[in-house]
């Protein structure tokens, strides 16, 4: 080969350029010859052609042309978006069919938004506009008038020719790039020997926009012909220079190819126009010389048709949008030997599985090989570290060592070891003899560090607004220093006289003290509290006489706090700075229901007497929000989460963020509102609060009760000794009923003493519990009296117990009877209905028990989502639902009541 | 039509590590025949005894990790580690000693460390360092070569086999028909000078002591074939034969003081073996080009200073193994200068 190339060197007489040599590189299996020995042919218009938006590198272009309109060729059909961009112009005439995803050529095989546009055939131009003197024109005018006529880099990158004519820097020297070092591809040379002249024009036009002194055209020396044409059509022009350098893949590389010529390197993270070059593919300076000369827009591409399940190789100037199966029949292609078809040269190339992909911009080759041409790969053997792909690689990079690192994903050595300076020419991964995947690896681990720089990034933004927020929530909290010192003070003295009650009841469970001895106990403790408060309250508001009602609200509030505070010192997970603000925020709430409270208080109390039903909207208002607020925190608990994961969800979560935060706030604003309306009711809270207790006891005692009742009968029927057991339930049963009557004497106290007609409504509810739970009492000690007496055992205890029970239930029926007197219009109507009528009884006694059970299930739910701190959302569900359900029981009951 | 799906390059090189090991195999055959020359049929039943245990102790490991037997057996390494150390034993080694000396190589040395690629010291080394420090009296075995009046060498297959495994019958007197290296007998002198040593030894003929220097002939000439044939480059082969031939100039000495020529030391003893086919191992030893330079260079200082001041009479194996142990650290400080950097990387990156 060396031989005619010298001849032909002489014959057009030009003095050789120096060349520098290749840092490494290597030697494949040229297979070249197999598609030169045709000239370039025209390919058929095919019936359909499909156009990809995207076939270069940049910005997609878009769309300007409708389904059903009809284009000439060579009109534009999408536009360019942005710098970075080229339009696409129809490659014949025909009408769009089509504008939708179409699979593309593409490593990954992916589909994108295509143009399809079927043929007629007639092959009909649309109006061109040549620049008549490119000298003349304006040359930012020129770059524009190449950028729309769509040509992007024809050698492989496709990136936009009218960007690298708009270079920051100067340009001295145009590097035409006709290397063409990837084997089996032609199009490059069969280009320069057919077209010198188009090439030459082109860069000649190249050269005036850049400014550039001379040019330089790099052919490797496997290419005589080409070689001969490009002298002769330099020849006379001494700012153009053909430089042959021996053969070598990858000297076409753009950085490559300037140290060849040149002998400077392209500093690394650099462009080539930083060194005053510009590299422009061949075929690119003939689409251009088009475009100036002739007006035509890039609508087609010479395209080398090559491998062995291939009859007919050649090149074929096939129009933009041709489908790759229909290229392979015009070269006569062997369905049953294709095995492979690569789409580009067989050391940078990608494998389509899809023939109907289309021809782009950037398509210089396709090889249809049989499975002999492109052998599956060889299993991987270890790496032992030979250095072979340190020799070939041009970049000087340790192949081995990355790899070494890549497997590792030991990304700071990787870098280090300069991965990025890789050009993934496949040079190591050809030379290895362990058949390593090396370029594989060096993709894989870029788009990892890629990836984490993404996530490190993200990761710094967040980390700068959660220190804003921090800082934000700081001052904040500074701001609310003054009120938080007084808000401690009082909140302080209610503690203490918390814990001194909550001492006294939980010393009264253990030691199991005489229960009346505890409830008393608990009263004092209770005006114990009373008094310690009451100089403080009387300190900050002499005037105001509600203390109780303002000790109510205050405990509601604190309790709360305290919760919060506690759930966060127990898990010791979470953001104590929010929480305490948290914290602050509940105590200004406190103080401003306090405020308005006192402002209330100057209108007459009656205005409460009407409101045992909004007391209940309140309270629903509160856990909504409480839930809100929960449903705040956790959302921003993820949207951290995410940040620091950097999911791309964050936007999202934002959003749910915001969404909450305007919820919970619009629901703080209601509650506000609410219970600034209904501070009188709230009173009925505070007695409620302790008939809780009191009930809790009362059913606990009674638990004890039917649990040794169990326990007797059990024993009983074993026939095993019963005296032990009997003095147990005796005791429990004592217990239970002492409990019984505190309690009632606990509840029927606060409503006379308030007097409110609020009150009657509340005390009623609760005798009416009461009332459910002893007629239950009666019923189930019936049924085991019903079952003793069909055993035939000792029916005289059980007797009793019914007995028993039943005055009880009578009790608590006449109780309430008395109680919701003087809240009904007709007191003495109601008794007697309940007395006189057993039957209507029963349903009034199953809706109420009914109603005590919805309520139970409503305060368990509240107590678990209170105390979980994981997801609550299933809990607060679960709430919600035994809400709806307490809610429908209560109106149940409250309609039969009427 | 299920066209087929794979990455860049679709091209492949003819490279193998099979071709690579075959061709080292095969570079070895001129040493190993002028060895069998000089020595007797010891080596090669040496040769043939180390490549059966090299091969059933990969096997059964392989087996008991659990990986395809017949795809790491047949890629020749372990061939090449049995070689490596069969030509480095004395020619009639006792069958016992080669046994520990190549299992533990292969399974010691190379795959508990995870196998091929993994191993940080020259397997064969390892295994020659262990035999040399456990059983030295055997080690330093050595046979007369053949053409010495006063000894008779052992040439005979049946004397020579019968000696290593004596199941097969009586073998000689190894202990009586054995003799110093060249090597030994000059760094055991201190009474003569060169010139009346090489006139009373008959052992010393010729540069590098009769036998050994064709030996070492037939080693550099395999070696210059594996460069030819570009298995690995010159780097570090030569940089060990210069730091030798450096140091023995600078410290020959004048009689009986003498450590001897740089000839001397460049054709004696395993210096050829070992500079072209055993600090060239690639695994073990430095991975840039100017690392291996440094790696030998590193070496041939080391062999040196064994050789003229240590206890032993060879220092191949102990500087490979010490070579060894420094190649990452030449790694991380001869990165070569990656096109478009101004200067190359050293050492570890920084971390935050």
């Amino acid at each position: 080969m060396n031989l005619p190339l010298k001849d032909i060197t002489e014959t057009v007489q030009q003095a050789p350029h120096k060349t520098w040599p290749l840092t490494g590189g290597v030697h494949p299996e040229e297979n070249k010859h197999q598609s030169t020995s045709k000239p370039i042919s025209k390919a058929s218009i095919p019936a359909k052609l499909v156009l990809p938006l995207s076939q270069h590198a940049g910005a997609p272009a878009e769309a300007i042309v409708e389904v059903g309109d009809r284009v000439l060729k060579g009109q534009m059909v999408a536009k360019a978006i942005g710098f970075v961009s080229v339009p696409v112009h129809a490659p014949t005439s025909g009408v769009v069919t089509a504008i939708d995803d179409h699979s593309i050529p593409h490593p990954s095989g992916m589909n994108d938004t295509c143009i399809t546009i079927e043929t007629d055939g007639k092959d009909e131009w649309c109006e061109l506009k040549p620049v008549e003197d490119y000298l003349a024109v304006e040359p930012s005018e020129l770059v524009e008038h190449i950028r729309q006529s769509g040509i992007a880099g024809m050698g492989g990158a496709g990136f936009p020719t009218a960007v690298k004519l708009s270079p920051r820097s100067t340009i001295d020297t145009l590097i035409l790039n006709g290397t063409e070092c990837e084997p089996y591809i032609t199009a490059d040379d069969m280009l320069m020997r057919e077209r010198a002249d188009e090439i030459i024009s082109g860069a000649a036009i190249l050269m005036h926009l850049l400014k550039a002194k001379q040019c330089l055209i790099g052919i490797e020396d496997n290419k005589p012909e080409a070689v001969a044409a490009m002298k002769q059509a330099t020849a006379g022009n001494p700012s153009m220079t053909v430089a042959v350098f021996p053969t070598k893949y990858p000297s076409g590389g753009e950085k490559q190819l300037i140290q060849i010529l040149t002998g400077q390197e392209v500093p690394s993270g650099k462009l080539p126009s930083d060194l005053g070059i510009a590299v422009q593919n061949v075929g690119t300076a003939a689409a251009v010389h088009q475009a100036v000369n002739h007006g035509k827009p890039l609508i087609s591409r010479v395209t080398t048709l090559t491998g062995d399940a291939l009859g007919d190789k050649k090149n074929l100037e096939a129009l933009l949008g041709t489908s790759v199966g229909e290229l392979l029949k015009e070269a006569d292609v062997n369905g049953r030997q294709l095995n492979t078809l690569v789409m580009g040269g067989p050391m940078m190339g990608f494998t389509l599985d899809d023939m109907t992909v289309p021809v782009v911009k950037t398509t210089n080759c396709l090889i249809a090989g049989s499975s002999q041409e492109f052998p599956s790969s060889i299993p991987e053997q270890a790496c032992i570290r030979c250095g072979m792909c340190a020799e070939v690689c041009p970049s000087s990079l340790l192949p081995q060592q990355l790899y070494w690192h890549a497997k590792a994903e030991n990304f700071d050595q990787l870098k280090h070891h300069n991965l990025f300076d890789c050009i993934e020419c496949g040079a190591c991964s050809f030379v290895c003899p362990s058949s390593i995947p090396l370029v594989q690896y060096y993709r894989a681990s870029k788009g990892a560090i890629r990836t984490q720089e993404a996530k490190n990034a993200k990761a710094e933004r967040s980390k700068v607004r959660y220190e804003t927020r921090q800082a934000r929530l700081e001052q904040e909290q500074a701001e609310k220093e003054a009120k938080r010192k007084a808000n401690a003070k009082k909140a302080a003295a209610l503690k203490a006289a918390r814990e001194n009650k909550d001492d006294t009841s939980s010393t009264a469970a253990t030691a199991e003290v005489d229960p009346v001895k505890a409830a008393i106990e608990r009263a004092k403790a209770k005006k114990a509290a009373g008094g310690a408060s009451a100089p403080t309250k009387a300190a900050l508001s002499s005037e105001q006489k509600e203390l109780k009602i303002q000790l109510s609200l205050a405990n509601a509030q604190l309790k709360k706090t305290q919760r919060a505070l506690a759930q966060v010192e127990k898990s010791g997970e979470g953001d104590t700075a929010k929480l305490k603000s948290d914290v602050e925020m509940l105590q200004a709430q406190a103080d401003k229901l306090q405020k308005e409270f006192d402002k209330a208080s100057a209108a007459p109390a009656p205005e409460a007497a009407a409101k045992p039903a909004v007391s209940a909207d309140l309270k629903k208002l509160k856990v909504e929000s409480a839930m809100a607020k929960a449903a705040l925190k956790k959302a921003e608990r993820a949207l951290a989460t995410a940040l620091e994961e950097g999911s791309s969800e964050t936007d999202a979560l934002k959003q749910a963020v915001e969404e909450q935060r305007i919820k919970a706030e619009e629901l703080a604003k209601k509650l506000e509102a609410t219970s600034a309306e209904q501070t009188p009711a709230a009173p009925a809270q505070k007695p409620s609060a302790d008939d809780k207790k009191l009930k809790v006891e009362n059913a606990m005692a009674k638990a004890a009760l039917k649990k040794a009742e169990r326990a007797l009968a059990k024993a009983q029927e074993e026939g095993s000794d019963t005296a032990e057991l009997q003095k147990t339930v005796d005791e429990c049963r004592i217990k239970a009923e002492q409990m019984a009557a505190q309690l009632a004497a606990v509840s029927s106290e606060p409503a006379p003493a308030k007097a409110a007609p609020s009150k009657p409504a509340v005390d009623d509810k609760k005798l009416k519990v009461e009332n459910a739970m002893a007629k239950a009492a009666l019923k189930k000690a019936e049924r085991a009296l019903a079952k003793a007496q069909e055993e035939g055992a000792d029916t005289a205890e059980l007797q009793k117990t019914v007995d028993e029970c039943r005055t009880k239930a009578e009790q608590m029926a006449n109780q309430l009877a008395a109680a919701s007197a003087p809240a009904s219009e007709k007191p003495a109507a109601e008794k007697p209905v309940t007395e006189a009528k057993p039957a209507a009884d029963d349903q009034l006694k199953k809706l109420k028990i009914e109603n005590a059970m919805a309520k139970a299930a409503m305060k368990k739910a509240q107590r678990a989502v209170d105390n979980a701190d994981g997801d609550t959302s299933a809990l607060e569900t679960a709430l919600a639902e035994a809400k709806t359900k307490a809610e429908a029981a209560e109106k149940a009951l409250a309609e039969h009541l009427a | 039509m299920a066209l087929v799906r794979q990455t860049s390059p679709h091209a492949r090189g003819p490279n193998s590590t099979q071709q690579v090991m075959k061709l080292v195999l095969l570079a070895a055959v001129p040493g190993l025949a002028v060895q069998t020359v000089f020595f007797g049929w010891g080596t090669l039943i040496n040769v043939v005894w180390c490549v059966m245990i090299a091969l059933a102790s990969e096997a059964l490991i392989l087996k008991i990790r659990k990986r395809p037997i017949s795809f790491y057996l047949t890629d020749g390494t372990a061939m090449v580690t049995a070689l490596l150390l069969a030509v480095a034993l004395p020619p009639l080694a006792p069958w016992w000693l080669t046994l520990i000396g190549v299992s533990f190589a292969i399974i010691i040395g190379k795959q508990l460390y995870g196998g091929l690629g993994n191993n940080p010291f020259n397997p064969a080394m390892l295994g020659y360092v262990l035999l040399l420090i456990s059983f030295p009296a055997e080690m330093t075995q050595w046979l007369p070569p053949s053409g010495i009046e006063r000894h008779l060498p052992v040439n005979g297959f049946v004397d020579a086999l019968s000696s290593i495994f004596p199941l097969f019958g009586q073998g000689v007197n190894v202990d009586v028909i054995s003799m110093a290296t060249p090597l030994d007998i000059v760094r055991e002198n201190n009474s003569l000078t060169m010139t009346e040593l090489w006139a009373e030894n008959p052992a010393l003929q010729s540069i590098g002591g009769k036998g050994w220097v064709w030996v070492n002939a037939a080693y550099l000439a395999g070696g210059l074939f594996l460069l030819y044939r570009k298995v690995f480059t010159w780097h570090a082969p030569v940089g060990m034969l210069a730091a030798l031939f450096i140091m023995s100039t600078l410290f020959w000495g004048d009689g009986s003081a003498s450590h001897g020529s740089p000839l001397f030391h460049l054709f004696s003893g395993a210096t050829m073996l070992g500079a072209f086919f055993i600090i060239t191992d690639p695994v073990s030893s430095a991975t840039s080009t100017r690392g291996r330079l440094i790696f030998g260079a590193c070496i041939g200082v080391l062999v040196y200073v064994i050789r003229a001041w240590g206890g032993y009479p060879d220092g191949i194996a102990f500087a490979t193994l010490l070579m060894n142990m420094a190649a990452p650290m030449i790694d991380y400080y001869t990165q070569p200068r990656t096109y478009g950097h101004d200067k190359p990387k050293k050492g570890l990156p920084k971390t935050d």
